[in-house]
Parts: structure tokens; sequence; C-alpha cells
């Protein structure tokens, strides 16, 4: 790896905002074609998923498709199309019902409490310690960056009740982020919403999503109710876990690094890019793994094209993959389980305090060496 | 408790938490397109039957709209929708044919000039095939033939002759004695449908056609108005065509001791932005703040919100550009707005304003 002070920023730039114009001018009908198809899919995965449930009435051995296929249906609407759609990927279509204004998803936070803090304080400050709160979403201890405190040591489990929760993780973490329940207000605080105002949005998607799962579709199902809200609360967690663990995957693999706020002051567009490249880390796998992802299997290229149609990632890689090269900058990549191994070994790690630490600090040092 | 509203309340509640749409048409339209391809939840589908050159730069294409569709009155308009690239424009076209030929074909017609750099128009030219199905809603405006006997005057200016034709076809259609003087002008370009009008004033002498050049008699005048239709001021007036035209026309009528109340009118093309008057100073920059986004942007004097949202990328969504369809609709939440279309001021407080016929007046905060 090279020097930062040695990589010419400028340079860099010019590449990165090469290929972004150029993608975006070719955007047209193979990508409305391409989204249309995935909510297609979507639309056959959940109505289908919901009618099998219904059979258990028949054979109880329904349940395990009808949870699959909702599992389904989930993960395709919050990955490949609500996540993509919701960053704007598609608003050039002039379609309401695919554009991010307009755009709800089938999860506990509402899309636009997601859009404000994922779309902003996410993807702008993308792991500087103390502005990207996606970074161990508060609960986490993942780089030696923060002080080591008594909690750590259960992190793992802390982690993995995350993971199975992770959609009222995230909408609580939203909410969280402007402290409406508890703690002092940011000083230079962004939204122009009242608490009131984002807690009524809060319960009023959280309510939506509990009645559906919850009360409705069990309901309808009459004398199977509890067979159905199981495989209901079944098809949710599957969409936690897995969703959770790609996220995961993207920022908080080995060699994913962090940012002071200091070194990020005043940074130029160039700089920027390579901050995205330095914080995140790819997956490789075959096609359907990446629909299944939403294409953050393609993390860097997301983090550098955000509003590029996702699906256009697998083809950018190779490109991305080159400049990176040429310029000296890592580039993160490796199979789902060689990068899910080093995620879970960094929560691990960082669960200890300083000894533990300082090795991976080390091993570290002697890999770029 | 289960008053009307409370029940649609309610129901769109349920619709809301079951599909996360706001219908649930909108919610199975990827799975019904899959069998219809051209189905659509907001709007009816129309088939297209033929596209007919009226000269070199209008074309009408006859359409066939789906069952859906219900019926329009001479003289309203439709929003259409087309799909280029998969990119989906909305435009807003008059029914050039008459209720009546509906009635017994089920086709409608719309006659279109091929703006000059116009994208939609141009492609639709070249795009469309007898065969090919459009979206379309179902008709709209208030301009439109009064039911009333009492004598007419219709005065039109190039491609704003549409709604007349509509007009005409429905009381020649309805065998109507109405005294009607339809007065049509166009510049050094040969008047649309010239075989129609003299087939028509041939037919039903209580039909008066002047085709007007202005090239070669001028443009709208008193003078002129007395000789072509002496008995202008008795008439109930509609007009239609492009903004200059209208505004003189309507003065010209006031003038002469029209009510203004017999003087009903259609603007044809976006009416020219010009500088408002302001309530503050005019010289100040102000500043337009898009709240979602979290950016600012310094306006410029002459352009509207919507131009301004797309110089700064926000893909704000829109449509007709032109005031009609509300495809571009957002809420301001602070500051001031001249509307270009009504000539009028904003309130200063929270409520939806039309993005393309917009301009800031002092600093303004929209929640995009």
């Amino acid at each position: 790896m090279k020097h930062k002070e040695s990589i010419d920023f400028t340079a860099l730039a010019d590449e990165f905002d090469q290929i972004n114009a150029s993608v975006k001018s070719q955007l047209g009908s193979q990508d409305a074609d391409y989204i249309r198809r995935i909510i297609k899919i979507h639309r056959l995965a959940e109505i289908s998923g919901r009618i099998i449930l219904m059979l258990c009435f028949f054979s109880l051995w329904f349940l395990l498709p009808g949870m699959l296929l909702l599992a389904l249906a989930k993960i395709l609407d919050n990955m490949e199309i609500g996540h993509n759609v919701m960053h704007g990927q598609y608003d050039w279509m002039n379609d309401p019902n695919i554009n991010s204004r307009n755009f709800e998803w089938d999860i506990a936070s509402d899309s636009g409490s997601w859009k404000r803090v994922h779309n902003h304080e996410h993807h702008t400050y993308t792991n500087i310690i103390g502005k990207d709160r996606d970074y161990g979403y508060g609960l986490l201890r993942m780089s030696n960056d923060l002080p080591w405190r008594k909690k750590n040591r259960w992190q793992f489990f802390t982690y993995l009740n995350l993971s199975l929760l992770f959609e009222w993780g995230i909408a609580y973490h939203e909410l969280a982020a402007e402290r409406v329940f508890v703690g002092k207000k940011k000083k230079d605080r962004t939204s122009s919403l009242s608490d009131s105002e984002l807690k009524r949005m809060f319960f009023s998607k959280a309510g939506k999503q509990l009645f559906k799962d919850y009360v409705f579709f069990p309901l309808l199902a009459g004398p199977m109710f509890l067979y159905v809200l199981a495989a209901n609360v079944g098809a949710n967690l599957i969409r936690n876990l897995w969703t959770s663990t790609i996220i995961f995957c993207g920022h908080f693999t080995e060699n994913v690094q962090t940012f002071t706020e200091a070194e990020c002051k005043g940074e130029s567009k160039g700089e920027w890019y390579y901050r995205q490249m330095l914080g995140s880390s790819n997956l490789t796998g075959p096609k359907w793994f990446h629909i299944m992802t939403g294409h953050l299997s393609c993390q860097i290229e997301h983090h550098l094209f955000p509003d590029i149609p996702a699906f256009r990632y697998y083809e950018l890689a190779p490109k991305v993959e080159a400049i990176a090269a040429k310029y000296g900058i890592p580039y993160n990549s490796g199979s789902f389980f060689k990068q899910y191994g080093t995620v879970l070994q960094r929560i691990w790690t960082y669960s200890w305090p300083d000894k533990a630490a300082h090795k991976i600090n080390e091993d570290h040092q002697q890999t770029e060496n | 408790m289960s008053t009307p509203t409370s029940f649609s309340r309610h129901k769109k509640w349920v619709t809301q938490a079951l599909t996360n749409h706001q219908s649930f048409k909108a919610y199975i339209e990827p799975l019904v397109q899959m069998v219809k391809p051209s189905w659509q939840a907001s709007d009816c589908n129309a088939e297209v039957m033929d596209l007919r050159n009226e000269s070199e730069q209008v074309y009408s294409l006859v359409l066939k709209p789906s069952k859906k569709w219900m019926r329009h009155t001479a003289g309203q308009y439709v929003h259409i929708q087309v799909t280029i690239e998969g990119v989906r424009y909305n435009r807003t076209f008059s029914v050039s044919s008459s209720p009546k030929h509906h009635e017994v074909s089920g086709l409608i017609e719309l006659t279109i000039r091929k703006q000059e750099h116009g994208k939609v128009t141009q492609w639709m030219a070249q795009g469309l095939k007898v065969g090919d199905h459009i979206s379309l809603t179902q008709a709209q405006g208030e301009f439109t033939l009064p039911n009333h006997q009492e004598p007419l005057l219709l005065i039109a200016g190039g491609s704003g002759i549409t709604p007349f034709r509509s007009f005409l076809q429905q009381l020649a259609a309805s065998h109507s004695t109405s005294d009607v003087h339809l007065i049509y002008y166009n510049q050094s370009i040969a008047p649309l449908f010239a075989i129609e009008w003299q087939q028509l004033s041939q037919a039903h002498p209580n039909f008066k056609i002047s085709l007007i050049d202005t090239q070669i008699s001028g443009l709208i005048s008193a003078q002129q108005l007395h000789k072509t239709c002496p008995d202008f001021d008795q008439r109930k007036a509609y007009l239609c065509g492009p903004h200059g035209l209208i505004t003189t026309c309507r003065d010209l009528l006031i003038e002469h001791g029209v009510a203004k109340t017999d003087i009903y009118h259609e603007l044809f093309g976006p009416k020219p932005v010009s500088k408002p008057p302001s309530i503050t100073n005019q010289n100040q920059a102000s500043t337009v703040t898009f709240a979602q986004s979290n950016r600012l942007v310094n306006a410029q004097s002459q352009q509207s919100l919507l131009e301004l949202a797309e110089a700064a990328e926000l893909n704000p969504p829109s449509g007709c550009r032109m005031g009609i369809c509300h495809q571009c609709k957002c809420s301001k939440k602070q500051g001031v707005v001249y509307n270009t279309l009504t000539n009028t001021y904003s309130d200063t407080g929270t409520e939806d304003i039309q993005l393309c016929v917009s301009i800031a007046v002092g600093d303004v905060t929209l929640d995009f």
C-alpha cells in the first residue's frame, strides 16, 4: 500500500467521475427492465409464500416453503429493491412507485428516517469514528479507536442478538441518532423534524409491520393462527440474520480502515473516494448471491457510486479494481466465508482490552510490510 | 365511528400496512403487467390505431381507449404517458375529436405539434406504431363546449385549434343550430384541418369560419375583429392558443364591453417566465433549501424550482412542466414562491406547490 501522500487524488477523482458519468449516460430500458423484473419476482414470492402458509391447514409441511418464500421476498424487497430505490438509483425512470421519494419497504424502520440517517450520515461520513453511527451501531467496539469498556466482554452475544433483531435495531438506531428517547440533543442537529414527529413516524411504521405479520395474516389462518405467526416470525428472523450478516461484511472485515474527524476535515472529492474504498469490502460469489445481497457484495462500488443502479456494480468492479491497483489503494475482496470469518474475529478480538487489540495491530503492520 | 371518511382512512392504513403501497392495485401492477403489459394501476390504457400527418410539423394520434376510459366533453384534455428508454414522460394534449365520434367509433384523436426541441412529441411521431399501447388519464379540464344556444366566438391560434375542432364536430354531429364564428390565426403556415373547415361551413350555414394569416393580415386588432365578426361583442368568447394571443384578445374584448365572465380561455404552451415583481428587494439573491436532501442552492430569478432542483441533480419527479399534471408537487415549508401560471404569490407557510411553475421570491425551504 502506498502512503496517502503519494497518491494523486485529482487524477483519482477524475477516473471515478468519468466512470460515474459514463454509466449515468447509459441508463435506460435495460435498468428499468431489470428492476421491474426483480419487483415481479418479489411479488410472486411474497404472494405465493403467504398463500402456501395458509395451506398449513392441510399439512404442517407447507410452513417451511411458505416461510422460505416469504423470507426471500423480504430479502429482495429490502436489499435489491428498497435499499437501492431509496438511494435514488431509479429516480430517473419517473415512475412514482420506483422512486426514492415514495418508496416504502417491508421492514420496521420507515423509509424517511432511513434515507436521512443512512443515505446522508453513513454514506457521507463512512467509517469516520464519531460521525458514522453505523460503525458498530453504538453497541459494538469494532476497533481500538474506542476505549474498551466492561460491556464489550459480552459483545459477541450482543452482536448475535442484534443480528436476529436487526430490523428493530436499525429502526431504533435511526431514532437514537436524534436522541429522541434519551440523552442529550446533538448541537449540530440537521433534522428539521421534531421529536414527536419522529416518534409518530416510528410507531406508525412499526405498528403497520406488526399488524401485517403478527396479527392480520395469522388471523386469516383462523385455527392455524400460531403456526402462521411462527412462520412469519421465522421469515423475519431469516431476513434479519441475512441482512445483518451481509452488512457487517461490508464494513467490518479484517482490513477495513477507520478515520478520524480531523483527518477528513476539508477532504477533496478524490480523498472521499479513497476513504470509501478503504472503508468498504466486497464479497465474491455467484450471480444469485449478488442479487440476494442487493449487490452490497459490491460494497466498494456502492460506496463510490451510491446512486448508480446496483446491478451494474458487478460489471464496474474490474474497472474499479484496476484503478485501485494503479494508484496503490487496497481493494478488499474475498469469498463470503473468508470475509465473514474475519468479521466474527474482529467482534471477538475487540471484546477484550488492549492485549488482543495490540496483537491485531501488529498483524496489520506485518501484512503491510 | 364508521363514517365514510374514517372507513377510507382505515382502509388506507390497512392497504399501506399490507402492501407498503398507496393502493392494492399499485402493489399488484407488476404482476398484472406480466399478462397485460400496458396495464397501469392509476391510468387507462389506449391502443394506437393510426398516426396521421396533418402537416409537416403536426400529426394526429388516433387512439382506442380501454373501457375504463369514460368519455370526454368537447374541449377537454388528457395526460398521456409514454416510456422512452426506460423513462416515463407525461404530456398533455386536448382531444381534437368529438365525444360523438368516440361514442360511435370508440376512438379519440390527439393532434400534436412536433416541438422543435421536444423529446416526446418528436419521439412519438417516429417511435409509436399502430398496435402500440400508451397510458392515458381520464379527460379533464373546464374549457368545454357550453350547453346553451347563445352565439359563440371561438378564437384560436396555431395548434390551439384542437379543442375547437372537438367543439365544431360535436355541434355538427348533434345537428346544433347554434351560431358559431371561429377565427383561426396562423403565422405564414397553412391552417390545420383546412379541408374540414371548408366542408363544415358548407354543410352548416350556422358555422362561420375565418382563417387569418397574421403574416398578411397582421396580428389581432379591434379593427380586424370588427371586420371579421361585427357582432363579436354580443358573443360568448372562447380563446385558445399561445399566451400572447390570449392576453391581447382578452384585453381587447374587455375593452369592447364583453363581460369577463363571458370570456373563457385555455393556454397552450408554457407562459414565458418573466421576472416577477417582488415583495422584498428584487436584487436580493435567494437561497432555496432542499431540506430532505440537505442542499442549499442559490436561485436565479428566472429559474423554476424544478429546473433548480434538476440542476442540483436532485431528480425530482416531474411531468408536464407546465403546471398541469401535479407530478412535481412538493411541500414548501417556508418562504414565498411566485406561481407563473396563476401570477400569484404563495403564502409564507407550509403548503403544496408545483415546482415547475414556481419561482423563489426570497429564501425558500422545500421538503425535498
